[in-house]
């Protein structure tokens, strides 16, 4: 089975960074902190080079949705091993309010034109924690779905995908061409080293308007409000366990 | 303080503040294709790492925190901020000026606190291969190594374990290694220039008599074999519930480590100590872990002992007695390690120690720290040195055993 896998990856404010959210509770602070690709999506990208390299796929394209700094994202899929890239560029307002659906319908649209065969994306997104795009992406193509995927081996008649779910581990088939969402166990991404860094600066990242794609940003959503989560309270001290169990009971936790 | 300040990566270098730890700089690093491959261990500050010259299982190939450091922001005990290479400067190399920066380095924290540190970064390995290979005997294990280096093969990693800690380590971790001296290896470098790497060093260690290399290329393999050697220490003191461990660090030249692990194996037998071994064979290190019944004076007794034999015969074979876990000897490794400094060249020591207003600050502002503590156990063994070496007579070494501790020092520095 020969083609195209299309891999979706966002560029998240860094995993190590601590979250600050705006005087205005209009959303997070996000100028001047440091920004890296989705490790959901890191494995996303590793998983397609993988497929790449065992020569099950011939070629491998990176798409991110975003501002300018996007490209940055990009090029760091593009030293891990991806063929090429695709920017769609999502700037100002529309980029505030750029999610899910919208990010699935620019997919759909990329998938038909890029004549992809498969779609990996990571399952969900650190910042926004949505897990709908590689869903909604899915309904939009009508192709089936493999998400939360720890283990994905290409057979002659679909794919095999190995889902964690909450009980455990669910395996399904499922016929090709398909999406799939990363989970954590599915691989171990490789570093970027500086070699493929410098080649990486020789690939293509193509520039696409969500306009040309026929794609209406509009978001259906309006942010109202965002709150840190409440302070953690100081525990207590207790000297015996009869004391701890009246505790409990008059907290009515017990 | 926590903040990694100035990133250069075409310069390969960036600035740190002292909360920044090594795993923490290396994860920030990941996406410039850079990292720091100093590696004592633990997720250590790399400020501390700074002021305690740690070196660690990739020192073979990149060196120590003596070789990486390239500047230092320090505050000395007056308050005074200095620049160890000048303020905001990072010259990958420089002729000019006293070597400041390694004077810092090392010296935990007797010289001056470090507040930022600047790093030399390397570029993150195209690929990596560990390997894991048995020996019948120490000798043959450690031939391999000095063979290895001989041969020019740049091994990133170089470990040696000996049979009581590959027994150890199968306990704790539920392996299966054959119970015999045992060498780690890891190498970096491109597809084609590993498979030559490789090469050369299984025809060495199969003219040594070596097992079959057993592989591992991907991450997830690779941990799961180095994983008897990440495990030693707690291997170590798991071999004997509820004692505590107490580590050794020796570092000699390679050619005379044969000699002096097969002479310690001999020493710890005979006085019954429980005492693995693992080390950094590629630079001539070995720490020997002494596992002790803390309730046990006799045997407490017999290590204090044995560490100093190994002390003093690491002296003897003419080298230095490095420490980077001062949590362990501390201040115990001043007594060891001063003897060698002065044995090397008092006068120009003198000349340096003059030379150093600062030093002197030190010794006049923290005097209640200074002469109580440090100074008892730094002059035993100077006295002892200077004696030995005929600079001292009979009734100079009495005058400097009794007589009040800040006239002595003025005798010992005009």
């Amino acid at each position: 089975m020969s083609g195209r896998v299309l891999v979706g990856v966002k560029r998240v404010i860094d995993y190590a960074v601590k979250i600050r959210v705006k005087p205005d509770h209009s959303g997070v602070v996000t100028d001047g902190v440091k920004h890296s690709m989705n490790p959901f999506c890191e494995i996303a990208v590793e998983e397609a080079v993988k497929l790449k390299e065992k020569k099950l796929m011939k070629e491998v394209v990176v798409v991110s949705c975003g501002p300018q700094q996007s490209q940055e994202t990009i090029r760091t899929a593009l030293a891990m091993g991806a063929d090429r890239g695709i920017h769609v560029e999502v700037s100002g307002k529309d980029y505030e309010t750029l999610g899910p659906l919208q990010v699935s319908k620019i997919l759909a649209a990329l998938a038909k034109k890029e004549d992809a065969q498969l779609i990996i994306l990571g399952k969900q997104a650190i910042d926004d924690d949505c897990n709908q795009t590689g869903q909604m992406t899915a309904a939009l193509l009508d192709w089936p779905q493999g998400t939360f995927a720890s283990e994905v081996s290409l057979e002659k008649d679909g794919i095999k995908v190995v889902r964690e779910i909450d009980g455990g581990l669910e395996t399904i088939k499922i016929s090709t061409p398909a999406v799939l969402t990363a989970d954590l166990r599915l691989n171990t991404p490789r570093y970027a080293t500086l070699p493929n860094i410098m080649k990486a600066k020789k690939k293509k990242i193509a520039n696409v308007k969500p306009a040309d794609l026929g794609v209406d940003l509009t978001s259906r959503l309006e942010v109202l409000r965002v709150d840190e989560p409440p302070q953690r309270q100081a525990g207590m001290k207790v000297e015996t366990v009869d004391d701890l169990v009246s505790k409990l009971k008059d907290a009515g936790k017990v | 303080m926590d903040q990694i300040l100035d990133l250069h990566p075409e310069d390969f270098d960036v600035t740190v503040e002292p909360a920044v730890t090594r795993k923490t700089l290396n994860a920030y690093l990941r996406d410039t294709g850079l990292w720091f491959p100093v590696d004592p261990g633990a997720d250590a500050s790399l400020c501390g790492m700074a002021a305690t010259s740690a070196s660690g299982t990739n020192a073979v190939r990149y060196g120590t925190m003596r070789e990486n450091v390239i500047n230092l922001e320090v505050v000395l005990a007056d308050g005074t901020i200095v620049h160890t290479a000048g303020k905001g400067r990072r010259p990958r190399k420089t002729s000019a000026g006293y070597n400041l920066t390694n004077l810092f380095v090392g010296s935990e924290g007797t010289l001056g606190i470090i507040t930022k540190t600047t790093l030399r970064l390397y570029g993150i390995p195209e690929a990596t291969v560990s390997a894991v290979c048995s020996f019948a005997s120490v000798q043959a294990a450690v031939d391999s190594t000095v063979q290895i280096l001989q041969a020019g093969v740049p091994i990133a990693r170089i470990e040696f374990l000996d049979d009581v800690m590959m027994d150890a380590c199968n306990r704790f971790s539920s392996l299966s290694y054959p119970v015999v001296p045992t060498l780690f290896l890891e190498f970096h470098g491109s597809e084609r220039s590993l498979e030559e790497q490789v090469n050369v060093t299984e025809e060495i260690t199969q003219s040594n008599e070596g097992s079959d290399f057993q592989w591992a290329r991907d991450a997830e393999t690779r941990s799961r074999l180095w994983r008897a050697r990440h495990d030693a220490w707690y291997a170590a003191q798991a071999l004997r519930p509820g004692c505590k461990a107490y580590s050794t660090d020796v570092c000699v030249p390679l050619s005379r480590l044969p000699q002096i692990i097969v002479e310690t194996k001999e020493d710890l037998m005979e006085s019954k100590l429980t005492g693995p071994i693992a080390g950094h064979v590629g630079d001539g290190n070995f720490h020997c872990l002494m596992v002790v019944d803390p309730s046990d004076p006799d045997e407490l007794h017999r290590v204090h002992l044995f560490t100093e034999r190994l002390g003093s015969e690491d002296l003897e074979l003419g080298l230095i007695c490095p420490d980077h876990r001062p949590v362990f000897l501390g201040l115990a490794s001043v007594p060891l390690s001063f003897p060698e400094m002065f044995f090397l060249d008092i006068s120009s020591l003198m000349l340096v120690f003059r030379g150093l207003n600062f030093f002197f600050f030190i010794f006049l502002t923290c005097k209640q720290v200074f002469f109580p503590f440090l100074l008892p156990s730094l002059l035993k063994p100077v006295c002892a040195a200077l004696h030995g070496k005929g600079y001292l007579h009979d009734g100079g070494l009495k005058f400097l055993k009794s007589s009040c501790l800040s006239s002595a020092i003025k005798v010992l520095l005009t």
